[in-house]
Order: C-alpha cells, then sequence, then structure tokens
C-alpha cells in the first residue's frame, strides 16, 4: 500500500489540478478573464485525453479503483464531450452576464466526478464520484441565480438528487450489509454465496438491489423516475441543460452497466426481466409526453427520456452486442445533441432566445442551414434511415431479438414512429407555416463549429459506423 | 444496566425530538429538536462503541449543520400563519413512504442482515477506533478521501457562485492598491498662475479637459 | 467506555442546573400577567412590524464556509491518532486534501466572500 501506481489514473489527477488552476487564475466576473476559463478548459481536458493513450489495451487495478478499456472509451467519449460543452455555452452566459470561470471549473470537476464514477471498483468510490458530479450540476442548474426558473431547477433537482443519492446510498449499506464488502468482486462473491446459502431470492438482497438500480435509474431518469426532468431541462440556462442531457447520461449508463456486470452478475435473471420492464416504460412515456409539449427544451427532456429507454433494451438483452449498442447508442445521441444545442443556442428573435416551437416559424427560408442541421438531428434520435440514430436503434433492437426480447422491439419500433411524427410536427412550422420571421443573424463561429461537427458526425456515424462499432465492442469484451 | 438504561433514554429521547422535529409549528423549534435528536443519536453511537462516529455528529452536525439550518431559517421569509393549516395534505404520503421504508427495514433484518458473522466484526470495537479508522482512511481508502477534498472544493464553489454578490458602493480596502501607490499619483507641486485659481492648475496638471 | 462516565455526570449536573434556572424564577418571583405586560416591547412605543425579519444571505455564505472547514477538522482528528502507523504516504496525502482545501481558500479570499462589507 506504500506505493500506488499512478499512471493509469493520469488524466484525473490531471483534470484536478487543471480544474484548482482555472480556479485560482481564471475565475471572476470580467469578460476577458473568463474566456481565458474557456480556452484553458478546452485545452486541458484535450490533454487529458493524450493521457489517456498511454495505458491503452491494458487494465489496471488501484486500490478501489479499475481502469479498464471500458473505462477508457466511456472516459474518452465524456472528455470529446466535454471539449464540445466547454465550446458552446460562451455566447449564450455572454448575453444574460454571467459568463464567469466557475462555470468551466464546475464543467472539469463535473467531468472528473464521471470518471471517477466510471473507473470506481467499490461501492465508495462509485459514491463520491457520482455526488462529486451531481453537485456540480446542481450548482449548474442554478448558475443564473437571479432567475427564478433556473433558481427553481437548481432547487428541485438538488432535492431529488440528494433524495436519489440517499436510496442509493441505503441500497449500499443493506449491501454492505448482507456481504461484508464495498468492493465489486467483495459484493458479487457475497451475493453469490448467499444464493447459494439456501433461500433462493433473500428479501434483503432484494431490497437492495431495487434501491440501488432505483438511484441509478433516477440519474438516467427513466419513466418511473422521470418527474424531475422536463422542469430541471427547462429551468436550466441552456448550455447546462445540454451538459446534463448528455455526459451524465452516459457516466448513468456506464454506471449502470458496470454495476449490473460486476457486483450484481450473478443476479441476471432478476434484472433483465427488471430492465426489459423499464425499458418498455421510458419508451412509450417518453415518446408519447413528447407530442403535446411546445417548449423545445422540455420536448428535448421528453426525447431525451425515451432515448434512454432506447438504450435500455440493448442492456436488457445482456448480451455483449447488447451492450455495445447502448455504448453506441449513446455516442451517437451525444453528438446528436451537441449538434441540436448548439443550433438551440444560435436561435434568436430580437436578441430573445426562442425556446417556444410555435415561434420556429420561417427558419427554413433565413437560415437553410440551422433548420438542415436542427431537422437533421430530430430525425436521427427518431432514428429515421440515413442518420446515425438508425443504426443504433438497429444495434440494439438486433441485439434485443437475439435474446428474444420480441415484445420490447416492436414496443420500440412504435415509439420511434411516435418520434417521428413530432420530428415531423416541428418541420411544418420551420418550412410550411407564417409567422414572425424576423430571426437574428449573428451566429458567433465556435457555436456553429459545433453545430455542423454534430451534424457531420450524425451522417458520417451513418456512413461509417465500423469504427465505432468496433471500439464500442473491444470496450465491453472484458464481461462477455 | 446502566449501558441498557442510558439506550433506553438516548432512544426514546431521539424518537420523540425527531417527532418533534415534523410536528413543531414553529421551524426554529424544529431546528432545536433537531439538534437534541443529533444529541442522542451520538449517545447512541457512543454507547456502540462508535465514539469518534458520535463526536463527529455533535461536532459537524450539531456544531455547523444545525447552525446552518438556523441560518436558514432565518434569511427564509417564513409566515407562521400560512405554514400553521398547511402541513395536512401531506401526511398520508408522509406514512406510506414511511411504512414503505419501515417495511424494507423488516425485509431486511429478516433477511439476515444484522447478523452476518463476516468481516465487519473484526475487533474494531477494542481499540480507539478513530485510530483504527485513521489507519486506513489515508492509506487504503485514499482515493475516495481526496475525492471528498473536491467535493468540499465544489461546495465552496457552488456556494460563493450561487449566494455571493459584490455590493456596489461599499467602500472596501484593498491592499495591492494601497502598495502600489505613488506619490506622483496623488500629489502635484504645482505653481498656479495668478488669478486662476488651483483647480486650473490641477486639470492642467492632469491632463484633463476643464 | 466506562472513560466517558464523567461526561454522562457533567450533562446530568448540566441538565439540573438549567431546570433549576429555568423553575426557580417562577417559584420566587411575583407573576402578574397583564395585557401590556405581555405584548411585544419596542422602546416604549408599538411595534413597527414582527421580529421574523428575513436575514442577509451572506449569513448563509458564512455559515456554509464553516460547514466546509468544520468538515476538514473531522478528517484531522483521526489522521492525528493513527499519525505513526500510517507513515509517508498517509501524511502526503492529508497535505494533498489540505491542499485542495487551500486553493478553495484562496479561491473564497479572492473573491472577497470573507470580507464583510
Amino acid at each position: 500500500m506504500e506505493t500506488i501506481q499512478l499512471l493509469p489514473i493520469l488524466p484525473e489527477i490531471f483534470l484536478a489540478i487543471w480544474g484548482m488552476l482555472i480556479l485560482l487564475f481564471a475565475t471572476g466576473t470580467s469578460a476577458q478573464i473568463a474566456n481565458r476559463a474557456m480556452v484553458m478548459t478546452f485545452v486541458g481536458l484535450f490533454i487529458a485525453l493524450g493521457l489517456q493513450w498511454e495505458g491503452i489495451g491494458h487494465t489496471d487495478t488501484l486500490p478501489l479503483l479499475k481502469v479498464d478499456t471500458f473505462s477508457r472509451f466511456v472516459g474518452g467519449i465524456v472528455l470529446i464531450g466535454g471539449m464540445g460543452l466547454s465550446l458552446i455555452a460562451r455566447d449564450f452566459l455572454t448575453r444574460h452576464q454571467y459568463h464567469r470561470g466557475e462555470f468551466y471549473v464546475l464543467l472539469i470537476f463535473c467531468i472528473l466526478g464521471i470518471r471517477t464514477l466510471i473507473i470506481a471498483d467499490s461501492l465508495l468510490t462509485l459514491y463520491v464520484g457520482l455526488e462529486m458530479m451531481s453537485f456540480c450540476l446542481y450548482i449548474l442548474a442554478a448558475f443564473m441565480r437571479e432567475n427564478a426558473k433556473s433558481s427553481e431547477a437548481g432547487l428541485k433537482y438538488f432535492v431529488l438528487g440528494s433524495l436519489a443519492s440517499g436510496v442509493l446510498l441505503y441500497g449500499m449499506s443493506l449491501l454492505y450489509g448482507l456481504t461484508g464488502d464495498i468492493s465489486y468482486t467483495g459484493v458479487a462473491a457475497g451475493i453469490t454465496s448467499l444464493i447459494q446459502a439456501g433461500e433462493p431470492l433473500n428479501p434483503a438482497l432484494i431490497v437492495a438491489f431495487v434501491f440501488i438500480l432505483a438511484g441509478i435509474l433516477f440519474k438516467l431518469s427513466v419513466v418511473p423516475f422521470h418527474m424531475w426532468t422536463p422542469d430541471v431541462y427547462e429551468g436550466a440556462p441552456t448550455p447546462v441543460t445540454a451538459i446534463m442531457s448528455t455526459l451524465p447520461k452516459l457516466a448513468a449508463v456506464a454506471l449502470l452497466m458496470r454495476v449490473l456486470l460486476e457486483p450484481f452478475a450473478t443476479l441476471q435473471n432478476v434484472w433483465q426481466p427488471t430492465i426489459s420492464l423499464f425499458a418498455m416504460l421510458t419508451m412509450v412515456g417518453g415518446s408519447l409526453l413528447a407530442i403535446v409539449q411546445t417548449n423545445i427544451k422540455r420536448l428535448l427532456a421528453y426525447s431525451s427520456i425515451a432515448q434512454v429507454g432506447f438504450l435500455l433494451v440493448g442492456i436488457a438483452a445482456g448480451t455483449g452486442t447488447g451492450f455495445a449498442g447502448a455504448l453506441f447508442y449513446t455516442v451517437t445521441y451525444i453528438a446528436t445533441l451537441l449538434g441540436l444545442f448548439a443550433v438551440l443556442l444560435q436561435l434568436r428573435k430580437r436578441a430573445v432566445d426562442i425556446e417556444n416551437i410555435g415561434d420556429f416559424t420561417g427558419l427554413g427560408r433565413t437560415h437553410p442551414v440551422l433548420a438542415g442541421i436542427l431537422l437533421l438531428c430530430l430525425f436521427s434520435l427518431a432514428g429515421v434511415p440515413p442518420l446515425a440514430g438508425f443504426f443504433a436503434k438497429i444495434y440494439v433492437f438486433q441485439a434485443a431479438m437475439e435474446s428474444g426480447l420480441l415484445g420490447l422491439v416492436i414496443v420500440g419500433v412504435l415509439s420511434s414512429a411516435v418520434a417521428v411524427f413530432y420530428s415531423l410536427k416541428l418541420l411544418k412550422t420551420i418550412y410550411f407555416e407564417k409567422g414572425e420571421q424576423q430571426w437574428d443573424a449573428a451566429q458567433p463561429l465556435q457555436l456553429r463549429l459545433v453545430s455542423i461537427t454534430g451534424a457531420a458526425l450524425t451522417l458520417g456515424l451513418f456512413i461509417l459506423p465500423h469504427p465505432l462499432w468496433k471500439l464500442a465492442m473491444q470496450a465491453v469484451q472484458g464481461w462477455f | 444496566m446502566l449501558a441498557d438504561l442510558l439506550f433506553l433514554l438516548f432512544s426514546s429521547v431521539l424518537l420523540i425530538a425527531a417527532l418533534g422535529v415534523i410536528t413543531a409549528k414553529n421551524p426554529m423549534h424544529c431546528v432545536l429538536f433537531m439538534i437534541l435528536s443529533f444529541f442522542n443519536a451520538a449517545g447512541l453511537f457512543i454507547l456502540l462503541g462508535a465514539e469518534f462516529l458520535g463526536l463527529l455528529l455533535v461536532m459537524v452536525y450539531v456544531g455547523a449543520i444545525a447552525v446552518m439550518f438556523l441560518f436558514i431559517v432565518m434569511t427564509i421569509d417564513i409566515d407562521f400563519a400560512v405554514l400553521k393549516g398547511k402541513n395536512t395534505n401531506i401526511v398520508p404520503m408522509g406514512i406510506l413512504v414511511s411504512a414503505v421504508l419501515l417495511l424494507e427495514l423488516i425485509a431486511g433484518a429478516w433477511g439476515g442482515m444484522f447478523h452476518t458473522p463476516q468481516q465487519q466484526t473484526k475487533p474494531v470495537m477494542q481499540e480507539e477506533n478513530a485510530q483504527i479508522l485513521g489507519e486506513v482512511l489515508f492509506t487504503d481508502y485514499v482515493v475516495p478521501f481526496q475525492g471528498a477534498a473536491i467535493i468540499l472544493l465544489i461546495a465552496m464553489v457552488g456556494a460563493i457562485v450561487l449566494t455571493h454578490r459584490r455590493r456596489s458602493g461599499v467602500k472596501r480596502q484593498d491592499i495591492t492598491k494601497q502598495i502600489q501607490r505613488k506619490k506622483s499619483d496623488c500629489m502635484i507641486v504645482t505653481e498656479p498662475p495668478a488669478k486662476s485659481g488651483v483647480a486650473a492648475a490641477y486639470f492642467v496638471g492632469k491632463g484633463v479637459e476643464k | 467506555m466506562i472513560e466517558y462516565l464523567p461526561i454522562l455526570f457533567f450533562l446530568g449536573v448540566a441538565l439540573g442546573v438549567s431546570v433549576v434556572m429555568l423553575v426557580l424564577p417562577h417559584i420566587m418571583n411575583p407573576v402578574r400577567k397583564g395585557g401590556q405586560k405581555l405584548s411585544p416591547y419596542e422602546c416604549g412605543f408599538e411595534e413597527f412590524d414582527t421580529a421574523r425579519r428575513k436575514f442577509d444571505v451572506r449569513f448563509y455564505l458564512v455559515a456554509i464556509l464553516f460547514v466546509i472547514f468544520d468538515l476538514e477538522v473531522a478528517f484531522l482528528f483521526p489522521w492525528a491518532l493513527a499519525f505513526e502507523t500510517i507513515g509517508w504516504f498517509g501524511f502526503f496525502s492529508m497535505m494533498v486534501f489540505l491542499t485542495v482545501l487551500t486553493v478553495g481558500f484562496i479561491y473564497e479570499w479572492k473573491q472577497g466572500a470573507l470580507e464583510w462589507e
């Protein structure tokens, strides 16, 4: 224990130090300093990505941590997504006079929390990582503190999020009481010996499992635990909504995979039907509720709920291809959403941000590129063929078919049809409805860059899905 | 014998105080009841041999968190008249949630959660448990420990971002500015021409138009 | 556990003294209740408004910063007790912890959160 091998967690150490440097040298209310923080964040995430290159291919075990191909893959995606997110916030926050370095510090610490969460090999590290991530998000949601909606979003997210964390912690403590260990392998061994000891399903074990699952599914906003999502997404500042709907989702998916396959591996016959049920509820609930939304951020909130349902289908399949499909799904989802939010942040009429779907009239004529990217991303989320979302859905559905989950696939296809319906509704508003058309012209370069990159990835992953698919397969290979 | 009596004392007062927290009408009384329940919980911890946890409860919860609660009660605008009639409609929901949690605890007890003859019954109780905790916390559990440091740092950043504001019009001592002040910045030696006054000379010297 | 007995006695004595101090005045003092005597008193005239005024949020900032440093101190106790066994590794892990919080402290100071204004 005297020596600890630091090389595998170098990106994490670097991110922590870098975040503190930004905190010391680039915070405050001056615009220039905030720009410096933005550049430093982008560069820092890039350097962390480079540092991660070092150990690719092997599995390193540290006390309470395990850095393997899976965590490197997910961690890398988180860093790349973070780079995109660090670019899109400036314009919006500057307009509302909230552009300050702390935003980027919180983004970096949020990413650090996510990475801690995915390399965690014990329930304790998991919890610390989860709280690190969530704390940053609570603060970010309330970042525009004089805006009532933003404060409300922060408060709601904080209260419900802490409740979910409490439930998760309760489950963990029950699990510790039952197995006497907090490391994943120890918990798995404890569960195995409990099951062998006699009674097939110990009630305390099921309670612990349900509590832990509920805590994680809350962070993923799966349907019975989704109530907070629309309000928080709508109230939070738009760049923060972009953060909340991308990186933590990936983190929660990765965490769910880890927890289901490592500590709860022996309970597969319990969690598989449970996850199938949640997947079904989430797909149907998210898609149907999205139809009646009039605010684009609320629409995206419900759409993101439905997306989580689809990727749960892959996890419910319980096979290597299913898990790889879910990972692939999450990556395409993040790329698409980044593009989508970068477009949303450019939409303004007379210097007022447009969020109402009814106000999208005439966008097709004045800003054809923006309208194109917006619809491209929406249709990709719905899973329409020449776009990345199509393959993502094919992969998870195929895996589900192989595992004999036909009902789930049918529900999934029907929900996708609903998603196509509301995308078409938006298309009609953008191109054919008449209304006020005074769209503002100025579009900052970085927003254009991110939106075009997102759209390019959405198209590119349809044309060339194999490199990413291969990476996703490699990532889950350790388990299957 | 004494330990049993003390257990009864602490646990019954704890339950009454906890009940007081949710039934007291005046929020200030709620906080005071909460402090009482913290104290009794600390007593229970010490009885169980977890002295460090008990002391921590007194130090952190009674010493700091309760103070924070008091400040929060003072910062928000509470109308007692409005508060009084309001709580009744959430009572059934609260009972339901508590019942579910209780059932789960019973399920846990039934499933043998409280008599696991495994690792956790190491002889922690014999020695000073703060020391045993220290021996593993800073070595084996160094990762969560440093994670806790980052979380505390985030909390500081959050507190400042969300509540701190610089007030304008406040006279503030800026030490850097004081030290950097030079004689030439604040003193002009000049010979004002006759009949034009000192003010003119001052503005000429500063290069400011009058 | 027996070494905690003095604390128990102490608590008992404290409880006794405070109860006596609360009860005794009621017995010894003459109590004459009246409308004027029970009404709030504000320098001789009618009170302007309720005493439940909103406090400045600055108090909260001070409280939360205090909580954070209080927690930091809580970590120092086991460290000090286990100091001899954990060696240099333990020493430096606490130093890193303190450095992180010092960074926070410098940030606070720079932002002016410690000034009362």
